[in-house]
């Protein structure tokens, strides 16, 4: 656990750190997310004319009293189709990588999962440096999972699931 | 107790009568009350009325909006003055009242002064505006009813244009990039400024992608920051003031639109968005000021001496191999003839003293270098000699005789040929002399065993061969006024400049002579001799040649340029030198180069001079002619401007009634058009020449076009066409001014020069 948190920590900061450099920079909450109790923070980098990439991470430990642990980070690839990033329409491709622990009546399922999938959104510009991006996009998580109930040991299982990729309601502040 | 309260009583009301209706200076701006911004004049009409009470104004309100197409007679105690940006001024009484008449159709306002000294007017303009939404529905961008003013010179431009629905976005970009075109030769002369429109997301995202930094946008000065781009129907002002060189000439603007996005152009086009014909409200004003002439004792001049070298060349022949003159040879023998007259004239001049004579020859290089050079330098010890002998002994002992001789060098030869097409001889020629640089007798020798020697080279020898000489005399006379008029009136020689006169006595002559042409050509001769001596231009005939020009009409602005210093911001300014005063910018120069100016259309350097003369009876005239055409008969941006503007305008009035009549129609307001109308009686009077007849049947089409413009009735639009047919049949050119000139409606132009043309 803590190699592979040191893992995902360098690959973020060695990717946020060979574009932050005099880039334009923004930065952005989920309000799903967050209104699931969930803090997160993204942080986007223009790219190019009409390319943006974002990284972003998201906790989640027992909201609502849900027995739910969830850490996940990820990065987006947007592109532009109004060729002003921040600007309307994009569509982008998104990988994650999420932990997580979720238990339901006895019923325990926790591991890793690579998550791969496009993206769509759209963002409304609100002001100078306010951005709305509304978003969404599913694709296919790669999961290396255990599972465990009462009755049964914990089996280690991998497989393949078609998931949401990404549901996002994002405030976004254009920094620099 | 009761005396006292009498005495309180008695004074409190005696005021009263005592409140004088003070006058007073009002200003203002006429607001649109929708947009709350100025309103442009050029669109609009307003017209301002002051009362000195209110019951006059109330009078005259109602007598306004009940009137339909009849004429109401205005009569204000003050008339008020708007500019194109919608400030105005009046004189009004502090207890008066102002009537506010803009556009037509729309109610009168009415405020009282209550002793305001600004009144600022908000109206309702909105009959305007649905007539401009009204011809805005289009389905491409266009022009609507472009208009353009040449005043001095200066091209105003001001256009509407239209944008249909949906043809823009709020994350577009317009920019408006006008041409400026000669309309004739349709040669361009330069791009104006542009005019760019963002929609209000773009704005946001180009700031974004400038690091938040607008100035990084290279049009960010250009951009409209009130109105942004929509994908309404929107409507645009493109306005302009251009600098141009030839105000008579007809300029045409054309603007390329293009709509773009962050990375492409979606959509360009190029539309005309100027008037073909613009509107020149001065050109029919007539500068009639009489030419300024200067004191010839100003400029005293007093006998001195003078010196002149003549130059020339000789034809001579030297017989063969030696260094005496051909005298078998006619032309030699009558070229020393003539040189023997000139020089004895020369000294037998009253006055005059030989002081210099040269005498120089270049030899051909054929033949020994060495002795070519000795022959001509014997030759023209000789021709000294002979030249010497002409004189008396003791005249010729007192100048100073100079003789020079040189060969010519082969490479002259070599240019001869070249310049004759015969290239090959003359590299053949270059070749020998680079092998022999420095032996001029063996490159003769080779040369001469050319085989193109005899054939083509030895015709261009003769052509080096030059004999000149020059003279220096000295001149000094001291004759009376008698003497000097008597010697010019008797010798043609001093009449067609063949003689000399003196500085002095050419000014003495000034005085004298009458006949204005023999004036003009003693100022011409008088100004050519003074060159020679000086290197510069006399002041005294070069003002009376421009004297001359103004009274004939003609314009020459190069006489007296070099007489008029900028950098000196006054006229007569007195300098004391060692020769007495100098005076910089004498006044009747600048006055005369200004009227030249003037003549000549050229109203940026009427107004610097303008500058320079100083504030006079006699100049307050020629300024304001000088203001007038440059457009400052109007308007103002203070009201000291405003003030200057009234007092030119009131001026210029009152110079003629033609120009009375055009002073008052180049306000274009309902009140000025109406003076304009009374005054055309005495200009009916006052016309003499066919051009003045022509002149005011055209100013009737102008008169009538306004009328029709104001009332749409079938008498004004029948009069403003025969009034013009009239115009044409007594003056035809007047076809080409009315052709281009916006004042006069283009189809009622074509009708009546249809109609000339049948009739005629």
């Amino acid at each position: 656990m803590k190699s592979r948190t040191l893992l995902l920590v360098v690959i973020l900061w060695a990717g946020v750190s060979h574009y932050a450099s005099a880039q334009r920079i923004s930065v952005g909450v989920n309000a799903a997310e967050a209104a699931l109790l969930s803090p997160n923070l993204e942080i986007g980098i223009i790219t190019g004319r009409q390319t943006t990439l974002h990284f972003d991470i998201c906790y989640s430990n027992n909201p609502y009293n849900l027995s739910l642990r969830l850490l996940s980070a990820g990065s987006e690839f947007k592109c532009w189709i109004s060729k002003s990033p921040l600007n309307r329409l994009y569509v982008g491709g998104r990988l994650q990588y999420s932990n997580y622990d979720y238990c339901r009546d006895d019923d325990r399922h926790y591991g890793d999962a690579l998550i791969l999938g496009p993206t769509v959104g759209y963002d409304f510009v609100l002001g100078k440096r306010w951005v709305l991006e509304l978003s969404t996009g599913c694709g296919a998580a790669f999961r290396n999972e255990r599972h465990t109930d009462v009755s049964t040991p914990a089996v280690t299982a991998y497989g393949i699931s078609f998931v949401p990729v990404k549901l996002g309601i994002s405030f976004i502040f254009i920094i620099a | 107790m009761k005396r006292f309260i009498l005495i309180i009583l008695f004074l409190s009301v005696a005021h009263l009568p005592s409140e004088s209706q003070n006058i007073i200076y009002v200003t203002g701006t006429i607001y649109d009350k929708l947009t709350k911004k100025p309103v442009n004049v050029s669109n609009i009409e307003v017209e301002i009325y002051a009362y000195n009470t209110v019951a006059a104004a109330l009078e005259q309100k109602q007598l306004m909006e009940n009137s339909e197409f009849t004429e109401v007679v205005v009569s204000p105690d003050y008339t008020g003055v708007v500019d194109r940006n919608g400030y105005y001024m009046v004189n009004v009484a502090s207890t008066g009242a102002i009537l506010y008449k803009i556009g037509i159709g729309n109610d009168i306002i009415l405020e009282e002064v209550n002793d305001r000294l600004t009144i600022d007017v908000y109206a309702i303009v909105e009959n305007y505006l649905q007539a401009a939404v009204a011809s805005a529905d289009r389905l491409e961008i266009g022009a609507l009813e472009p208009q353009s003013d040449i005043e001095g010179n200066y091209l105003y431009l001001m256009t509407p244009y239209s944008i249909p629905s949906n043809t823009a976005k709020s994350n577009v970009r317009l920019i408006l990039q006008p041409i400026l075109f000669y309309a004739d030769t349709k040669d361009t002369i330069r791009y104006l400024k542009p005019q760019v429109i963002d929609g209000a997301e773009y704005s946001i995202n180009l700031l974004r992608k400038m690091d938040f930094h607008p100035e990084n946008d290279k049009l960010y000065r250009y951009v409209d920051k009130e109105h942004p781009l929509t994908s309404e129907k929107q409507t645009f002002v493109w306005s302009d003031s251009v600098y141009v060189e030839d105000p008579m000439r007809n300029y045409t603007v054309t603007g390329c639109f293009q709509f773009e996005d962050y990375s492409r152009i979606l959509k360009y086009t190029e539309q005309p968005i100027s008037s073909m014909r613009p509107r020149r409200p001065t050109r029919f004003l007539k500068i009639d000021v009489a030419p300024f002439v200067l004191n010839p004792d100003d400029y005293p001049e007093s006998p001195k001496r003078e010196r002149f070298t003549t130059e020339k060349e000789i034809s001579i022949l030297f017989d063969i191999n030696k260094a005496t003159f051909d005298m078998t040879d006619s032309i030699t023998v009558k070229s020393l003839e003539n040189l023997r007259k000139t020089l004895l004239d020369v000294i037998g001049e009253e006055g005059s003293k030989l002081k210099e004579f040269h005498i120089a020859c270049v030899a051909s290089p054929d033949g020994n270098y060495e002795k070519n050079v000795s022959l001509a330098g014997r030759r023209m010890d000789n021709a000294i000699l002979a030249i010497r002998s002409y004189l008396p002994k003791k005249t010729g002992e007192s100048v100073y005789w100079v003789s020079s001789s040189r060969v010519a060098g082969w490479e002259e030869v070599a240019v001869l040929l070249e310049k004759d097409g015969k290239d090959h001889e003359a590299a053949v020629i270059r070749d020998i002399v680079s092998q022999y640089p420095k032996d001029q007798t063996i490159q003769s020798r080779k040369i001469r065993n050319l085989p193109e020697y005899r054939s083509v080279i030895v015709d261009y020898l003769p052509g080096l061969r030059s004999v000149r000489y020059s003279y220096t005399q000295e001149i000094y006379r001291n004759p009376t006024g008698e003497e000097i008029l008597r010697k010019y009136q008797n010798d043609p020689g001093f009449r067609n400049g063949d003689k000399r006169l003196t500085t002095y006595e050419y000014w003495k002559l000034f005085q004298m002579v009458e006949d204005p042409a023999e004036l003009d050509s003693l100022y011409r001769m008088a100004n050519r001799v003074h060159m020679e001596i000086t290197g510069k231009p006399w002041i005294i005939p070069s003002n009376a040649l421009a004297a001359s020009a103004i009274r004939r009409g003609e314009v020459d602005t190069t006489l007296l340029a070099p007489f008029v210093n900028y950098t000196v911001s006054n006229t007569d300014v007195r300098i004391k030198r060692s020769f007495g005063d100098e005076i910089i910018n004498p006044e009747p120069v600048v006055a005369n180069q200004m009227i030249m100016y003037l003549n000549a259309r050229n109203f940026m350097q009427a107004s610097r001079l303008s500058r320079i003369l100083k504030d006079s009876d006699t100049n307050a005239v020629l300024k304001s002619y000088a203001m007038a055409l440059g457009g400052y008969y109007k308007g103002g941006k203070t009201p000291e401007e405003m003030a200057e503007a009234q007092k030119v305008f009131h001026t210029i009035e009152k110079t003629s009634p033609f120009n009375k009549v055009v002073i008052n129609l180049a306000m274009r307001l309902k009140t000025n058009d109406k003076i304009a109308e009374k005054t055309m009686p005495e200009c009916e009077a006052a016309a003499e020449t066919t051009y003045e007849k022509a002149l005011i049947q055209y100013l009737w089409a102008i008169i009538y076009q306004r009328k029709f413009m104001s009332r749409n009735d079938i008498l004004s639009d029948m009069e403003r066409q025969e009034r013009l047919i009239e115009c044409f049949k007594i003056d035809p050119s007047f076809i080409e001014i009315a052709e281009s000139d916006g004042y006069i409606d283009h189809d009622i132009f074509q009708a009546a020069r249809d109609m000339y043309l049948i009739q005629r």
